[in-house]
């Protein structure tokens, strides 16, 4: 058996979906409306059409708010019934408001398939006016826009004035100019006051003016009679227009004034006759009165006339001759009769003559009397809003006529849009139509959304329009048709309302009984009718924002790219040129090292050389004469060791070179001193034993200036990383500061902020934290720090850091807290107070502990000295910047600050006078007298380690007079002058520390406080430039955007081909290098030549010198200076020999003697003597020995044989 | 020279709107379920109550009084009813409400759809009340003719003019 499941309710989830549309729509209406009043003051359109639509939507506003007003009144009037009005009824006004933007979409695409049909008839229509036009301005141009201006002036549609132009042309009434002028007047009035159209009008005029042979002046009232016709008879101007025609050409020919022909005719109207069949009767009593009757001339003749023009003439009129006429016959109407012979004519005639004429005359006297009444009614009429916004309308058909071709093939694309999204439209007005219209309140927001939509829409056309032209108005000219709809609509409103009150009213009678559709289906239907609705309100409203936001976008988007690109090309620049600058710096110090480098080495390769010809030149000379030169060569050498010193740099190559000077000119004083004491002269050496005195003094100062070289070179780079830590520690300051500004902004003004504002805060906040903690971990892992003992510091720095992440946190978790409050309905309160956070139940220890984090463990003075010792370092390392930015200190001078700066941030005092050191150590190697100075200067040299800075010129004063003093004091020749030098030296220093403190306490360089105010003046001049405003035209910032690409790639041009230059330079140098160093390399390879051959010749040249003692060593005696080898060229010696020091020569003749002694000697044995019996015979190194006892004859000769075979078979001996 | 003119629009109050609709669905959805027991607890009879008892879970949910007694002579079925059967109130989404009633009670779906004869369909003997029941389609219908009363509250009143 089947289960029994019933689910039954109420689905509404589509129409709120629906309703949930509709807001979106609205809200981007609203955001279009104001999109648009920015877009439009960005583009400062303040007149022309712009402010045209913006006026005449101003008007259409007025009246659709009286309309608005008239619907709430008619809302409230049926408030009562509307109690018991069922759903349905609110259910089809919701329909109905839809419907209307439903048939705005629908009418938008019907009339831009008319524009452009209209478009293409009119300049057919143009065409055929010219063909007839004849006179100035017939041409097709100026005809199109004379029509145009026309449409527009009197407000009708283009068709409609074209084709009245065409009439009134055909009908000849002048010249085109004439002609126009009375369609601008008469006939514009006529048509405008009877409700008739133009061509009506001119076709009515023309009768007249035809007929009567008028002229344009003449024609001036014309429009005023036709008026008071219309207004007095039951006439139209159709029926005027189509009627009066026939009747004229015969009143005219009758003698009856054109007023008086059209007040019969109106007069008979009067009566109830019908136009067409009045007409017949004024024609046929013309007729008559042309060709009277039998009667009608028996009467004249009564009368005393031969014809009724004659009586007509006398009468004053056709009415009046026609009463004469009656008089005479007695007013019997069948005579009448018989006088017309026509029933119409007599008919006609009695309808004249009704009631005395009065009627007539009525009628007649209202036609003379109407000048101005048709202005007056145009007036009027012109006067509504609803007459206002017709011409608006009419004003914009015609523009979009005006698009041409244009217009015809965006209608194609937008019919075909359009369609897309409203196909099921029909169904929607099917359901208008069933229901009918449930008015009431719901007209007063039909009519409100019109004036929103109808607003923006009519702007947004005109704006496009006016400025951009056909393509981006898609939108904006969509949404324009769709407000139009509403606007008319809204204008209906009354005549609907009526009805709808009416329908209303009947249905709500028979809602009793009437079974109504299923509830649930109506509000389905409901809701895919809203829902379809909703989509088309969607698409056209999105239409509109979209083309808003479009513009918006893109000025953002190319303001976005042109700070990009300023930015990017700065950076580039700057990038560049400092890329480029340190390029030509390593590139020049590279080139320098090795010119240098070069330099030295062809130095050292020419004084080589110099050497060797020295050496050369010296061959021979005397001992005097060799002293003298090298004495001079050694004085040549102590001068430049000198001048090496004096002129030597802090550099280590500067050291080297001359320290190997120095070194040189000790080796060539000690040769000068042995060549001076080969001489024997006293003079000679003790200028030598001066020169080398001199030389080792020069070489002790130049090593201990080399080591404070040194020790300066390491300040340098001590002082490099400072400048680097210095650098890092002002980072640190400015992001602390910036994170405390942050912080003040976040938690110290007490003002409750947004939460947008707030994550704006805690954002930045964040951001400048993270480059804290790094800048931070920089700074405590900078080795510099280490070595200037500052860790207290970077500890409390480290700790600073914490303590901020830490409060961080505390922020979040409050702010957490105040986000739930506000969450659960609270109120949210962005302000965060840091002392009261310790209440709350989020503080974690964590928290806590940063709060107490103030009452850090270090001591306040050992912080406060730190700080100030950093505040120090700041301070003169500005100053040191401003030096070097300067250029105007001297290197020692820069370096002595340096020095000054880190003895300062050691806490260190200064010794300033080092040199005295070297002083002293001179002093005490002194012979005599130097004691009581010594003890003064040691007294002095404490002195200035505890003097302050400024004493210095005092202590200088005393140097000198020691100097003074010591000048006048008994000491050696060289003792003086090295005190004096030292001394000199110990007051140069001063002089140089008094000169750098001078310069140290100036507050700044006014080149770098004008550079750094010239600075600010451009910093200050970029920031002053003005703002680039997004929404002003595209175009300046394309042209902008590609000035500023082409610039870039123009810069990069220039980088490139500065970066080639720079390529090529260094190529240059590095070729240039390259020669000095191959010239250098064979200088080297040249000098070593040398220095192997000057070895050769030295050797020889010693030998040379030995050679006399040669002489007298062979006859015995120790051999002296064979160590520098060389050949024995003198006396009976034919070998050469190599002897060592110490060896002995025996002569030929004792050798010969004493060969086997000699022989067992240098084999190291000692030669034996016969003192125990025997005989010892030594053959070379054999020793034989022969005992006496026994044979001993046969046992020595034995033996002795035995040693020779020995002897023989070594080959140490031969028997020869 | 600037021009100066007033733009006018409409704003709608949704979530006020939504809310009115919410109410007015969520009070019908009850009327109507209550008009819906009251129509099918008159057309099914009580004997053993267990019928009955297959409407309690709805009219508890809806506070509609049920109170089915067994006659005297019949078993009393309570339970089997209340645990044979389902019913309540649903609102799946805003926008949305219904009421539901579902029933294994094999007999009294017989019942509704056909003329209950002993022996046929599990019915042992033959019932006074007239069968078949057909309050699925009574339900039905007493709700759809109150459905048709019902109003969803205009939007104008939760729009305005800015």
């Amino acid at each position: 058996m089947a289960d029994i499941v019933q689910v039954l309710g109420f689905e509404a989830t589509q129409a709120i979906a629906t309703l949930g549309r509709l807001k979106n729509a609205l809200d981007q209406v609203n955001r279009s409306l104001s999109t648009f009043v920015q877009v439009s003051q960005a583009l400062k359109v303040g007149t022309g059409p712009l402010n045209q639509a913006a006026i005449a939507a101003q008007n259409l506003a007025n009246a659709a708010t009286a309309a608005q007003s008239r619907l709430t009144a008619l809302g409230a009037s049926g408030a009562a019934a509307g109690n018991q009005v069922t759903l349905s009824w609110e259910t089809v006004g919701r329909v109905l408001q839809t419907q209307v933007l439903v048939r705005g979409l629908s009418e938008s695409i019907r009339l831009f398939q008319e524009a452009g049909v209209a478009a293409s008839e009119f300049q057919i229509k143009i065409a055929q006016i010219s063909n007839i036009a004849s006179g100035p301005g017939s041409d097709i141009d100026s005809l199109s826009e004379s029509v145009r201006k026309l449409s527009i002036e009197l407000g009708r549609p283009l068709p409609e004035v074209s084709g009245a132009v065409y009439e009134a042309l055909q009908n000849d009434l002048g010249t085109t100019a004439e002609t126009f002028e009375i369609l601008r007047t008469s006939a514009n009035e006529l048509a405008r006051v009877t409700g008739g159209d133009l061509g009506q009008a001119v076709n009515a005029l023309s009768s007249a003016i035809k007929s009567y042979n008028m002229t344009v002046e003449e024609s001036t009232g014309l429009g005023d009679k036709f008026f008071a016709a219309i207004d007095k008879g039951r006439i139209t101007l159709e029926e005027l227009e189509s009627s009066l025609g026939t009747i004229l050409p015969l009143a005219r020919e009758a003698g009856v004034s054109f007023d008086e022909a059209l007040a019969a005719f109106t007069s008979i109207t009067r009566s109830g006759t019908t136009a067409s069949v009045a007409i017949t009767q004024v024609r046929n009593i013309l007729q008559k009165v042309i060709k009277p009757t039998e009667e009608a001339q028996k009467v004249l003749r009564e009368l005393g006339f031969r014809s009724f023009p004659e009586l007509i003439k006398q009468s004053g009129g056709l009415v009046p001759a026609l009463t004469k006429v009656f008089n005479a016959i007695e007013r019997d109407p069948e005579k009448l009769a018989k006088v017309f012979n026509t029933i119409r004519g007599n008919l006609g005639a009695l309808n004249l003559l009704a009631d005395d004429t009065k009627e007539f005359a009525s009628v007649f006297d209202a036609i003379q009397n109407s000048a101005g009444r048709a202005a007056e009614g145009v007036a009027r009429i012109d006067g509504t809003n609803a007459r206002k916004a017709e011409k608006v309308f009419n004003e914009l058909d015609v523009i979009l006529t005006e698009l041409g071709d244009s217009t015809l093939e965006l209608t194609e694309n937008l019919a075909g849009l359009f369609l897309g999204f409203i196909k099921d439209a029909d169904k929607v007005k099917l359901l208008l139509t069933t229901f009918a219209v449930g008015i009431g309140s719901m007209g007063a927001v039909a009519i409100s959304s019109s004036l929103g939509v109808n607003t923006l829409a009519l702007s947004v056309a005109r704006l496009k329009l006016a400025l951009i032209g056909v393509a981006p108005a898609i939108a904006g000219i969509a949404a324009f048709f769709i407000a139009r709809e509403i606007i008319q609509t809204a204008q209906g409103m009354d005549q609907a309302a009526v009805a709808a009150e009416n329908l209303r009213r009947a249905l709500v009678r028979t809602e009793q009984t009437e079974i109504l559709s299923d509830a649930t289906v109506r509000v389905q239907a409901f809701t895919r009718a809203f829902n379809e609705s909703g989509k088309s309100v969607s698409a056209a409203l999105d239409g509109v924002s979209t083309s808003f936001n479009k513009i918006i976008f893109s000025a953002e988007d190319a303001n976005n790219r042109i700070l990009e690109s300023s930015q990017s090309i700065r950076s580039r620049f700057a990038a560049g040129a400092e890329s480029i600058l340190s390029a030509v710096d390593t590139s020049i110090s590279d080139i320098a090292k090795r010119i240098e480098g070069s330099e030295k080495a062809a130095s050292d390769g020419l004084r080589d050389l110099a050497d060797f010809d020295f050496e050369r030149g010296i061959k021979g000379v005397s001992a005097q004469a060799e002293a003298t030169a090298r004495l001079a060569r050694a004085d040549e050498q102590a001068q430049r060791a000198r001048s090496a010193r004096l002129t030597s740099s802090i550099s280590a190559e500067s050291q080297e070179r001359a320290a190997i000077e120095e070194k040189y000119a000790i080796q060539l004083a000690k040769e000068a001193q042995l060549a001076a004491e080969k001489t024997k002269n006293r003079t000679f050496q003790e200028r030598a034993e001066n020169l080398v005195r001199e030389a080792l003094v020069g070489r002790i100062a130049g090593e201990q200036k080399a080591a404070t070289a040194l020790s300066k070179f390491n300040q340098q780079q001590a002082r490099d990383r400072e400048l680097l830590l210095i650098k890092e520690k002002t980072n640190l300051e400015n992001l602390a500061a910036e994170l405390e500004g942050l912080r003040n902004r976040f938690n110290n003004d007490g003002t409750p902020r947004t939460l947008e504002e707030v994550k704006v805060n805690e954002s930045l906040a964040l951001d400048v934290e993270k480059r804290l903690v790094e800048g931070v971990n920089r700074f405590k892992n900078n080795k510099v720090i280490k070595d200037l003992g500052l860790t207290g510091l970077a500890t409390q720095v480290s700790s600073e850091l914490q303590r901020g992440i830490e409060t961080t946190k505390v922020r979040w978790n409050i702010l957490a807290d105040q986000l739930q409050a506000a969450l659960s309905g609270r109120q949210f309160d962005a302000t965060v107070n840091l002392a009261q956070q310790t209440s709350r139940p989020s503080s974690s220890p964590a928290v806590t502990e940063a709060l107490s984090s103030d009452k850090r463990a270090n001591p306040a003075e050992e912080l406060s000295r730190q700080r100030d010792a950093l505040l120090k370092i700041v301070e003169l390392g500005r100053q040191n910047n401003a030096i070097l930015e300067q250029g105007r200190v001297f290197l020692d001078s820069y370096n002595q600050g340096l020095q000054n700066v880190l003895a300062a941030a050691n806490g260190f005092s200064i010794n300033p006078v080092r040199g005295i050191g070297v002083l002293l150590g001179i002093i005490e190697d002194t012979p005599a007298g130097a004691a009581r100075l010594t003890e003064k200067i040691k007294l002095l040299n404490t002195e200035i380690n505890q003097a302050p800075t400024e004493k210095y010129g005092q202590l200088f004063a005393q140097i000198n007079a020691i100097s003074k003093e010591l000048a006048n004091t008994p000491l050696s020749s060289g003792s003086t002058e090295a005190l004096n030098e030292a001394l000199d030296q110990t007051a140069l220093k001063l002089k140089t520390l008094i000169q750098q403190q001078e310069l140290l306490t100036k507050p700044g360089s006014s080149d770098a406080d004008a550079a750094a105010q010239r600075i600010k003046e451009i910093d200050a001049s970029i920031l002053a430039l003005p703002p680039i405003d997004p929404k002003v035209s595209l175009k300046p910032f394309d042209d902008m955007d590609r000035k500023l690409t082409q610039s870039n790639t123009s810069a990069q041009k220039v980088s490139t081909q500065i970066g080639t230059n720079i390529t090529g330079s260094a190529g240059t140098a590095t070729r240039s290098v390259s020669g000095l160093e191959r010239q250098t390399a064979a200088a080297g390879r040249a000098a070593v030549v040398a220095a192997q051959q000057y070895a050769a010749m030295a050797r020889a040249a010693a030998a040379a010198r030995q050679a006399g003692s040669a002489q007298n060593a062979y006859t015995g005696g120790k051999v002296t200076y064979r160590n520098a080898g060389g050949p024995l060229t003198r006396g009976m010696d034919s070998k050469l020999v190599a002897m060592q020091p110490g060896e002995m020569v025996i002569n030929k003749r004792q050798s010969s003697n004493f060969f086997s002694q000699l022989q067992s000697i240098n084999a190291g044995q000692s030669p034996a003597f016969r003192n125990t019996g025997g005989s010892v015979t030594n053959v070379g190194d054999i020793n034989v020995s022969v005992k006496s006892e026994g044979s001993v004859s046969a046992k020595t000769g034995r033996d002795i044989a035995q040693s020779l075979r020995r002897e023989l078979r070594r080959g140490t001996s031969s028997l020869g | 020279m600037k021009f100066r003119t007033k733009f006018r629009t409409v704003e709608l109050n949704l979530p006020k709107e939504v809310a009115a609709i919410e109410k007015v669905l969520e009070q019908a959805n009850l009327t109507a379920a209550s008009l819906w027991l009251g129509v099918v607890t008159s057309i099914v009879p009580v004997w053993s109550s267990a019928s009955h008892a297959t409407f309690a879970k709805l009219a508890s949910a809806v506070g509609f009084t049920l109170r089915p007694v067994a006659k005297p002579s019949a078993p009393d079925r309570y339970v089997l009813g209340f645990l044979s059967s389902q019913g309540g109130l649903q609102k799946a989404r805003p926008g949305s409400h219904r009421f539901f009633y579902s029933t294994k009670l094999s007999y009294l779906a017989f019942n509704n759809d056909n003329i209950a004869v002993p022996g046929v369909g599990g019915v042992r003997w033959g019932l006074k009340a007239p069968t078949p029941y057909k309050f699925v389609e009574a339900g039905q219908n007493t709700f759809e003719n109150f459905a048709k009363t019902v109003r969803l509250p205009n939007p104008v009143y939760t729009t305005r003019s800015i």
